[in-house]
């Protein structure tokens, strides 16, 4: 179940917010999305789950156009920097989004993934910021995807926090779901991710493995190339 | 359907759990235990003022309530990015579904509520009659239209503010189009303006053509036929509001 990006282009406007992009992330690997602030990364990946529609260019999913259908069957979304309702628990809000779906996990056993099982009844007002991020990709997880699309998956995590949203995504990894992830933390995108794609100024400045992009740039820390590739571009 | 069962379900959880829900119901009592004093002062017409104001009361409090938690709780979804979330799960026209049959219960609930506390009131003063429920019920036409007219705006407006000030506006506006087409005969010579003026009566939500105050005030109520073209009219506008919103709303950035 691969997806293909092929010439993606996305004004607001007449600022153009992704320009030309084109790419293919495979089965069951874990893509990076990396790219400084406002370079396009977020409407790149809501373009992925179809919440942005896109001026030119086209998505594949295993080869069909990609579509809200397939989104709602086959992809689970975890948008940055989310707020779930607050007046009501996890549970309900994970149960009421679970009852409609055919092959969804049950909402006890995806909160037991992410660690949340004894703030399950108390309401979600009373969260802390990192066990909202814990309950965000609890509800990307609980259509038991194929692809998961995370946006700044450990945002506001603490290290704990973020080693064990780390391991969960390689326990997710292993069973061969397809991560598509955009994060700031580049240790964690050395250790996790198979490929990477850079985007700056709306552009695709790179996109492959780790290693050829630090060959690329002949350093040994990928923030560093990184850096050399965004100030080059 | 499920899926707009349990999004209507999640949206009215969430809803009737706001403060504003109880708090609207508090200032609801507080009012109608002012109509209470008011119909004390007036002498001989006591019965008809603690009907009038009743419905009065639970048409202005209901209003606050569903513009206002309705237009916020829409612009939330917006803000706080669960609406990505919800529509990685659902189309955009169920959710949009989903959000008004929520609001719609809650103003079942809300009139439930407010209309007890109305007839308790009304039989403690001897004033109670069984039509008084068709007097609520006229109301919740009226507000279900507004939580539709609502929606509208919410699609249509970049603000919560604007798209709220722009339910009021029409809703009073619709409250009032009578009148104002009677004064627009009268005074305007112009047919051109008379036509444009008609035309957009027919435009505007019919709301006084709903609204039962003045009848129920004298005991009087409209037949079965009233009943039927008002519940006809309400669906077809709703209708009609909720195909144009989900239009906009299905238009993606």
């Amino acid at each position: 179940m691969n997806i293909e990006i092929k010439n993606l282009n996305k004004f607001f406007n007449k600022f153009k917010a992704l320009d030309n992009i084109s790419f293919t992330i495979n089965e069951g690997e874990v893509f990076g999305i990396l790219g400084l602030n406002g370079a396009g990364k977020t409407t790149l990946l809501r373009c992925l789950v179809n919440f942005y529609s896109f001026n030119k260019g086209a998505i594949f999913f295993n080869g069909r156009p990609l579509t809200e259908s397939v989104v709602h069957s086959y992809f689970g979304y975890l948008p940055e920097d989310f707020q779930p309702p607050a007046h009501i628990n996890a549970l309900e809000l994970l149960t009421f989004l679970s009852r409609p779906l055919p092959s969804a996990l049950s909402p006890a056993a995806c909160l037991e993934m992410v660690g949340l099982v004894e703030a399950k009844n108390k309401k979600i007002a009373t969260y802390s910021r990192g066990m909202i991020q814990r309950l965000g990709l609890a509800i990307a997880l609980l259509k038991d995807p194929a692809v998961l699309v995370l946006d700044e998956p450990i945002l506001g995590l603490d290290v704990l926090g973020q080693k064990q949203i780390f391991t969960l995504l390689n326990t997710l990894h292993s069973k061969g779901k397809t991560i598509i992830l955009s994060t700031h933390i580049f240790p964690h995108i050395e250790l996790f991710c198979s490929r990477v794609g850079i985007v700056h100024h709306g552009k695709l400045a790179f996109a492959g493995e780790i290693p050829e992009l630090k060959t690329k740039h002949g350093v040994s820390y990928l923030e560093d190339a990184f850096l050399k590739e965004v100030e080059g571009a | 359907m499920k899926k707009l069962v349990q999004f209507i379900l999640l949206n009215f959880t969430d809803a009737l759990r706001e403060k504003l829900f109880v708090s609207v119901v508090f200032f609801f009592l507080i009012l109608l235990g002012l109509s209470f004093f008011l119909s004390v002062l007036s002498v001989g017409e006591s019965t008809r003022v603690l009907r009038g104001s009743g419905l009065s009361v639970m048409e202005i409090t209901g209003l606050l309530l569903i513009i206002i938690s309705f237009t916020f709780s829409f612009y939330r979804d917006k803000t706080s990015r669960m609406l990505e979330i919800y529509l990685s799960y659902v189309p955009r026209y169920v959710y949009t579904a989903s959000k008004v049959f929520a609001y719609i219960l809650i103003v079942f609930c809300y009139l439930l509520v407010a209309g007890l506390f109305w007839a308790g009131v009304l039989q403690l003063n001897s004033a109670f009659f069984w039509n008084s429920w068709a007097g609520i019920f006229s109301l919740f036409l009226k507000l279900c239209l507004a939580v539709f007219l609502s929606l509208f705006f919410c699609t249509l407006c970049s603000s919560p503010t604007l798209a709220l000030l722009s339910t009021i506006f029409i809703y009073f506006s619709g409250s009032i189009v009578s009148e104002a087409l009677r004064l627009a005969d009268i005074y305007f010579k112009s047919q051109l303006s008379k036509t444009v003026l008609f035309g957009l009566s027919y435009t505007l939500p019919n709301l006084d053509k709903l609204d039962l105050k003045y009848q129920l005030i004298y005991g009087q109520i409209p037949g079965y036929a009233f009943f039927g073209t008002a519940i006809i009219y309400t669906v077809c506008y709703c209708l009609f509001l909720w195909s144009v919103s989900t239009l906009f709303f299905s238009h993606k950035k």
